[in-house]
């Protein structure tokens, strides 16, 4: 199993490289440039600067961020084309110069590929650092954020709390809720129980989130109707009251964390009782089963210790899917209620063009998707004998 | 199984009482996407204006000139011209369009108020009346969600042909022809690994100019584009594989058979493919493009084909060793030929459910970003609805309508995806 745990961590090295690189491609065609935006932000903090100043700042701000190096290992482009435009410190001038070169380059060079290395680039200072201001992205450092100049990683450790607690909770609710329900259902087939219940569960699986959350907000967080619970942010303006431990704070957050939970739950919940349900009742049909009960064992035994322990699949599933889901799963919801954590971040980042964030989500979401997807394999082959690692298909 | 296994499929669900009702419903849908611009819209279909007859809701033209007055077609209020004999739509409003007397949140059982033509307010006739109230501008929501349920359809439709386009056509190669069956000589395989680069180059660079127009232009043409771009594509690596295999077959090394591991090459891509974070990319991408429903077909196109990939290479797994399709080799037809005509017909129905499950999470996506509201929509969204009604919660209307139809339409496609597959699990026990 260590075997094959390394070689799935060393799969993911292409995957990882692949999937960044994505990242930085569209960092690369954001309609802002990030220095140019940086240096504007200094022009308004009051400091008018002539054009040369303008040119000197942009370029060491191209300095700093790596702007001024190629994005990647390798570059491939047209024969034509110039392969140290970055240094150009003005995105208007470097845009006209391009398009100059291609324009006065004979025209069949621009069908001339033609390849290019570069040992040093934007991907290696991100992955490695630059050596003086930054450490890289491989020692935890995903660079300042162009809205606020916090360090990225100080903004993720502070908002990822909030998003944990959400999708954790939430996940120990829905098997709190769902494994008595999905298992009683498929113990009382075709009952008026299980009947209801498969009916409300598939039309609460088939229901939008975001049309949940704001039927709820418009009923239970609306003056005019019901004020039990409010709509956004997740604790009371004033804070919390000095020396209060967890509990109590839980206690006074309670008003703003139902609606959510409730939202972030639901959908799970339906999806494993649903689940549950199917598998269990595949188990009880099983010969084993009959052998159980023929040699007396009672009903509550056969089934959660034999029905049940075999039917644990689709909790795993869920399970592994925990943190992969936790930052894009969240976006919609933590929007909604207006929650501090990692899926708010993520959209603020990206309408606000945010890139060392973005990245940092991108990131990390891919690197959660692929560990995940290990555990899920993992925890797999151990709950199911039969399924081995080594003919494993996907 | 006498009768081919799709028509089958389609009986029985035909007999299935849920899903029968969730298909007629999906296709009542369908027919009123078609037909939006003529069920809601605030040109007549017919008019006669100072003696002249006139057609506004279907003509292509933008402007009438009538006895020397010019009549922009898309800008006139025709409610307030003194029109001779008028033939109005079902839903006589386009979505998106204000209503003057009827700002401000009208709600659907409210005193709507209507302007004649002779400049009259007079309550409101019952022809003309906002059946499902109106939003902040007098926009009526009926009209609204009739145009809506098109851009929830193209979405859910093209994102999903999209990706069972990639998934069907990597998934059956990887299936038929596993790790070695495609056979080549070494020199070949050189050629395959030289071939990569230029044939990006080609395919990709050269043609970004291109693909970025059609990406500002609308997700059908750039898909096209794209397709053009992943044949041109295989068709360089192929003619380069050719060229050297041909050439170099002479030299004693590089004439030994080599194989394609296709397959475990499209394991690791699914993998990589898996781990992209589809929302973070969809968001960024309308952010660039100022485009939400083409930032959704495409990335979900792009991302959202491994499913249908894995299902299908399953079948196909299962599919090719089966006689038929020994006889179909022994009597010397082409592979393709036997891929698509042959196997992927007996393979294909497990991803159909994937893509009826994929339409609608699609759906889903696109509603609830459109819901968010950070981006320019030009048109009106079912989510763009549910918005406005999120900054205003006495006007329910604007959260429960669009709302209903979103559940309506996901609920619909996971009733019918779900029956397929009990109907199917029925074929394989």
């Amino acid at each position: 199993m260590i075997r094959y745990t390394l070689q799935r961590l060393l799969q993911f090295i292409p995957s990882f490289i692949i999937i960044t690189f994505l990242g930085f491609l569209l960092s690369d065609y954001a309609p802002v440039d990030p220095a140019e935006r940086l240096t504007a932000r200094t022009i308004d903090a009051g400091k008018p600067l002539t054009g040369a100043q303008r040119d000197n700042m942009l370029r060491e701000y191209r300095h700093k961020l790596g702007l001024d190096l190629p994005m990647f290992y390798i570059s491939v482009k047209s024969m034509a084309e110039c392969d140290t435009l970055e240094r150009i410190p003005d995105r208007g001038e470097r845009d006209s110069i391009r398009t100059a070169i291609i324009a006065t380059a004979p025209s069949w060079q621009n069908y001339i590929p033609s390849i290019s290395f570069h040992a040093n680039n934007r991907y290696h200072q991100w992955l490695f650092g630059n050596g003086t201001t930054t450490k890289g992205v491989l020692r935890g450092d995903f660079g300042l954020s162009y809205a606020t100049g916090q360090p990225v990683s100080t903004i993720i450790s502070q908002r990822i709390g909030y998003t944990l607690f959400f999708s954790l909770g939430s996940i120990l609710l829905a098997y709190l809720i769902s494994i008595p329900l999905g298992v009683y259902a498929a113990v009382k087939k075709n009952s008026w129980f299980d009947r209801t219940s498969s009916v409300v569960l598939f039309l609460l699986y088939s229901m939008p989130t975001f049309w949940l959350a704001t039927l709820l907000l418009m009923t239970f967080a609306n003056p005019d109707v019901f004020y039990w619970f409010e709509a956004s942010g997740v604790k009371p303006a004033q804070g919390y009251p000095d020396g209060a431990n967890i509990f109590e704070k839980l206690y006074i957050s309670l008003p703003y964390l139902v609606l959510p939970m409730i939202c972030y739950t639901y959908s799970s919940l339906a999806f494993l009782s649903r689940t549950l349900r199917v598998s269990v009742l595949e188990q009880i049909k099983q010969d084993y089963i009959t052998t159980a009960r023929a040699k007396g064992l009672p009903n509550n035994k056969v089934v959660w210790k034999h029905a049940f322990s075999n039917a644990l699949l689709p909790l795993i599933t869920v399970l592994a899917n925990v943190f992969p889901y936790a930052i894009g799963g969240s976006v919609i919801l933590e929007t909604i209620f207006t929650i501090p954590g990692l899926g708010f971040e993520t959209y603020r980042s990206i309408i606000s063009q945010d890139y060392p964030v973005i990245m940092a989500m991108v990131t990390l979401t891919s690197v959660l998707t692929m560990l995940g997807l290990l555990v899920q394999d993992i925890l797999y082959a151990m709950a199911d004998p039969r399924i081995s690692f080594n003919n494993s298909k996907p | 199984m006498s009768a081919p296994q799709h028509i089958s499929l389609w009986r029985r669900l035909r007999k299935n009482r849920p899903a029968s009702i969730a298909m007629a419903f999906l296709l009542l849908l369908v027919v009123v996407a078609l037909l939006a611009p003529v069920i809601a819209n605030q040109k007549p279909l017919y008019a006669v204006y100072k003696g002249k007859t006139l057609y506004p809701a279907f003509t292509g033209k933008v402007k009438y000139t009538v006895g020397g007055e010019d009549i922009d077609v898309d800008k006139a209020d025709w409610k307030q011209m003194k029109l001779d004999a008028v033939v109005w739509p079902l839903i006589p409003y386009s979505p998106g369009r204000g209503d003057m007397v009827n700002a401000n949140y009208m709600p659907p059982n409210g005193d709507q108020k209507f302007r004649t033509a002779d400049g009259q307010l007079i309550d409101m006739p019952a022809g003309f009346r906002h059946l499902l109230g109106t939003g902040v501008r007098g926009d009526d929501v009926l009209s609204g969600l009739v145009h809506g349920a098109r851009v929830s359809l193209t979405v859910g439709i093209l994102s999903m042909l999209l990706a069972a386009l990639l998934g069907i056509t990597l998934g059956s190669i990887a299936g038929y022809f596993g790790n070695d069956a495609i056979r080549l000589n070494r020199g070949g395989l050189l050629g395959f690994y030289i071939a990569l680069t230029p044939a990006w180059f080609y395919a990709f660079y050269v043609r970004s100019a291109v693909l970025a127009d059609a990406l500002n232009g609308s997700a059908l043409l750039f898909m096209a584009q794209l397709l053009l771009s992943l044949l041109l594509f295989y068709f360089i690596i192929l003619l380069i594989v050719k060229l050297f295999s041909i050439t170099l077959r002479r030299l004693p090394f590089l004439n030994k058979t080599a194989t394609l591991p296709f397959d475990s090459w499209l394991t690791r891509v699914i993998e990589t493919v898996i781990s992209i974070p589809g929302i973070i990319l969809i968001i960024a991408l309308a952010a660039i493009t100022q485009k939400l429903d083409t930032a959704v077909i495409i990335v979900i196109g792009l991302t959202g084909w491994t499913g249908i990939a894995r299902l299908i290479r399953a079948e196909m797994l299962r599919v090719r060793e089966l006689d038929y399709i020994a006889a179909a080799k022994a009597s010397g037809l082409r592979n393709v030929a036997i891929i698509f005509k042959h196997a992927l017909p007996n393979a294909i129905q497990p991803a159909l459910i994937s893509m009826v499950f994929g339409v609608a999470s699609a759906i889903l996506v696109e509603s609830g970003l459109s819901f968010l509201g950070a981006f320019q929509i030009d048109n009106v969204t079912w989510g763009s609805m549910l918005a406005e009604g999120r900054t205003n919660f006495s006007a329910w209307w604007l959260v429960v309508f669009p709302g209903l139809m979103i559940f309506f339409t996901v609920t619909s496609l996971n009733i019918l995806g779900e029956a397929m597959r009990d109907e199917l699990d029925v074929r394989n026990n």
